[in-house]
């Protein structure tokens, strides 16, 4: 795994040397070893001191004493044995004068003994830059790029298949992050025991993280009245949207207000999304209201198949999976009104898929025609203009992913053009990887695995997403871009919004 | 738990036999119709009869509703809000206004009868295309509509220029029923009507009774609990089809069990049959057998009454056969 691929979604580096890399969030080692390259990391809150330290470098010492020693068996007074002395006494200095140079970075947890990273290839001018930074944002004085205006929202962009996940089922999230899904959706609500749910916001906060680095969209639905602890939990680089269970406009300016809230605590440029889990009348009715509300509402999930729910049915007997079709015809009024909503504001609708039927319960539900049934759902919603849908089960993902278009890349309209606002990031460090370049790197692994729509290896970042650009004087300029067909992709995979295909590594 | 109303049975209010022999068909409301079943020029003389017919059409446990007249709703209330009547039945609602008016007026109505102030609930029919686009107004106008979902077919279809027959073999009213039943359950009210299937199941045909027993079926499945009826086959059909049959009952006792170990067990959900029981589920499964019981209440009650009635009749009967042959 390279650098650029452990950053998180809205990290970027602002000086590396020697595979020390000082980003805007921390202090990353890298250290390649073959296939497992090992990543230490040291946040700046964690830190007490960084100083930069040379020792003698020992095998240049050691040959030239030995040669020096050497040159005493030689005939005294001879050429010989002076240029064998010489030489050993200026590998000795040259030994102590360019030894080698260290980053020596304490941290609290430390027990009074700091850590060594030696900086590799690296002049002292270079490591003396590379401190001077290091110690800047240890004392948070370095200004690393001014503060961007926020950041436009990405267009609404889908994801194909949409796994749901209990939070607090740590096996199937690991099993989960490397299937066909193209998002996850952890499950802080009905799917958690009400005594698990700190366990879940636990797990999930691990599992967002994890998520980021294998590059997935992470959405967490969360319930209205716990939304400020779930937040508290999932707020974080990597979360791309919260889904909830609104009913008003009301329910959807609190969680737009609550993520403001933690977004600015927290630092985060990039904005959560909100996707509006339709399941009650009441829902349905208030739909153009609240998708209208916020800006960061950038889909809306029907769940027309939960016909409990929906209308009210009092008994419970076309639950049974296996007695139903995979969409009710019944709902087609509910179903009518919920996508005109949506076509109106502009977002996405995501069908639910067999979110009823258990994990291990679909050929017990359905009989061994599970598979068709799936499929026949996953067809009917993408007939009834849905993007994508939300499932329990890894077996609808992959029934999805060839049915609905390969991606929203080129459904989603052409996104504004870029901020006039152009930071510049000091390029002093020949090497430094600017923030775009590190999210460059995914989007181009997202879209070569985008199979049903293959994205042209141009890929770039978006111009919707705050990107710094470097002059081109020094060398390493990236240029802005013209606004394109690729803005979807891009910004999904920088700033982790919903992704219609995911890399893989 | 809203009030087993599965079949309100049409009566005119004028026509003294039906008024009195209403009561043996076990509908669980009477609506006494001042409305489309009496002739414009008897209208006054059946407001006359309403108090007493609210009693009559009781006698059988039945409730007592009264289907008043758009253009005369004051004048019908006076003459048919007394004690024991459960609710009017509001034609061709327009606006919420219409609504406002009649729950001020039934507000005075119950101060001055010693009646129980907002006990008699408003019944609204929407019957036009007005009517449809200001549903959730008119629904949300009172408290004291608590069911709402109920289309003059009829009307409705001759307002939207529909040929009314079509409805054997479209749903051609299909966005009024939907929006409607739409405007009940986000507003929390019990949903009238009844949801389309195909066949010769109006409320205008009773004659294909497997026709009738399928659009009650489809009906309660639609989450519908009470439909309107102008024959005492439907007023079976609706008693039959609108409530939890033994399966239904069941089945949801299956799975409150099923969440219930589960919840014991500290799961979030439990599983029957491969599919997802949780707390929603469960309780609607809860209220399912609850309403269950009301009605095989509700049904028990009418026998009872019935019976009642019967023997009395046939006392009645016999004294006058004595009498007769005692001289």
């Amino acid at each position: 795994m390279a650098l650029a691929d452990y950053l998180l979604p809205h990290e970027y580096v602002a000086a590396e040397s020697g595979r020390v890399a000082v980003t805007n969030l921390r202090l990353i080692h890298h250290v390649p070893r073959g296939g497992a390259p090992l990543f230490r990391e040291f946040s700046y809150g964690s830190m007490t001191g960084v100083r930069l330290s040379q020792r003698p470098r020992v095998t240049t010492v050691v040959l030239g004493a030995l040669i020096a020693a050497l040159s005493l068996l030689a005939e005294p007074g001879t050429t010989l044995q002076l240029v064998a002395a010489g030489l050993g006494a200026v590998a000795v200095l040259l030994g102590i004068i360019f030894g080698d140079l260290a980053l020596v970075v304490s941290t609290v947890s430390d027990g009074g003994k700091p850590r060594r990273l030696p900086l590799r290839e690296t002049s002292r001018r270079e490591g003396e830059e590379l401190t001077a930074i290091a110690l800047a944002a240890m004392n948070g004085e370095y200004d690393f790029i001014p503060e961007p205006p926020p950041p436009p929202l990405a267009p609404p962009a889908t994801a194909r298949s949409v796994l749901l996940l209990p939070a607090d089922d740590a096996a199937r999230i690991l099993e989960t992050l490397g299937g066909d899904a193209d998002a996850l959706c952890l499950d802080l609500t009905t799917l958690v025991h009400p005594s698990r749910r700190n366990a879940a916001r636990e797990l999930a906060r691990s599992a967002i993280a994890a998520a980021a680095r294998a590059g997935l969209p992470m959405w967490v639905r969360m319930g209205l009245n716990e939304a400020e602890a779930d937040m508290a939990a999932c707020v974080r680089p990597g979360l791309s949207a919260v889904v909830a269970a609104a009913e008003s406009p009301e329910d959807v300016q609190r969680l737009d207000a609550l993520l403001g809230e933690m977004e600015g605590e927290r630092g985060l440029r990039k904005r959560v999304r909100v996707v509006v889990q339709v399941e009650t009348a009441a829902g349905v009715l208030a739909l153009r209201d609240m998708l209208s509300t916020t800006p960061r509402v950038s889909a809306a999930i029907a769940a027309t198949h939960d016909a409990l729910d929906l209308l009210g049915r009092p008994d419970i007997r076309s639950v049974w999976a296996a007695l139903r079709p995979p969409v009710l015809p019944e709902t087609a009024h509910l179903r009518g009104r919920i996508s005109a909503a949506a076509t109106e504001a502009g977002v996405p609708v995501y069908a639910c898929l067999a979110t009823d039927i258990a994990s291990d319960g679909l050929t017990e539900a359905l009989g061994h025609d599970a598979a068709a049934w799936l499929a026949e759902g996953a067809a009917a919603a993408r007939a009834h203009g849905c993007r994508g849908v939300v499932t329990l089960h890894p077996e609808a993902a992959e029934a999805c992913n060839a049915i609905f278009p390969g991606s929203a890349m080129a459904v989603t309209p052409a996104a504004p053009a870029p901020s006039p606002w152009q930071p510049v990031v000091p390029s002093h460090f020949g090497i430094g990887v600017t923030r775009a370049e590190a999210a460059a790197a995914p989007v181009a692994k997202t879209n070569a695995t985008a199979d049903s729509n293959p994205t042209p290896s141009t890929a770039a970042p978006a111009p919707t997403v705050w990107q710094p650009v470097v002059p081109s004087h020094f060398g390493i300029g990236v240029p802005p871009r013209a606004t394109g067909e690729l803005d979807g992709a891009s910004v999904d995979a920088t700033s982790g919004a919903e992704t219609p295909a995911r890399g893989e590594s | 738990m809203p009030p087993v109303r599965r079949s309100l049975l049409f009566t005119p209010a004028n026509v003294r036999r039906f008024v009195e022999g209403v009561w043996r068909h076990g509908a669980d409301v009477v609506v006494l119709d001042l409305e489309d079943s009496v002739a414009p020029g008897e209208k006054a003389a059946a407001r006359e009869g309403v108090r007493e017919a609210i009693a009559l059409v009781g006698r059988g446990g039945s409730e007592a509703a009264l289907r008043v007249n758009a253009d005369a709703v004051a004048a019908d209330c006076e003459a048919g809000v007394w004690p024991g009547l459960c609710a009017i039945v509001l034609p061709k609602a327009e606006s919420a206004e219409q609504v406002r008016e009649l729950d001020t007026l039934l507000s005075r109505l119950e101060a001055a009868r010693s009646m129980a102030g907002g006990g008699v609930e408003i019944m609204p029919m929407i019957e036009s295309a007005a009517g449809v686009r200001s549903a959730y107004e008119i629904a949300s106008a009172s408290a004291r509509v608590r069911s709402f979902g109920v289309l003059g077919e009829a009307d409705l279809t001759a307002d939207l220029g529909i040929v009314f027959d079509d409805l054997h073999e479209t749903d051609v009213l299909g966005y009024a029923r939907g929006e409607v039943g739409l405007v009940a359950r986000a507003l929390g009210l019990t949903v009238n009507g009844r949801v389309w299937t195909p066949g010769r199941s109006t409320i205008a045909d009773y004659g294909d009774a497997e026709a009738l027993d399928r659009s009650m079926q489809a009906s309660w499945e639609g989450g519908c609990r009470s439909t309107f009826c102008v024959h005492p086959a439907q007023v079976a059909a609706a008693n039959r089809g609108l409530r939890p049959s033994e399966s239904d009952v069941a089945m949801c006792a299956e799975a409150v069990r099923a969440y219930t170990e589960a919840h014991r067990q500290g799961l979030a959900y439990g599983v029957r049959q491969g599919v997802i029981i949780d707390a929603a589920t469960a309780r609607s499964a809860l209220a399912a057998i609850g309403y269950a019981m009301e009605c095989a209440t509700k049904d028990a009650v009418k026998l009872l009454r019935r019976r009642e009635m019967e023997r009395a009749q046939e006392a009645a009967n016999a004294d006058s056969t004595g009498d007769a042959e005692t001289p």
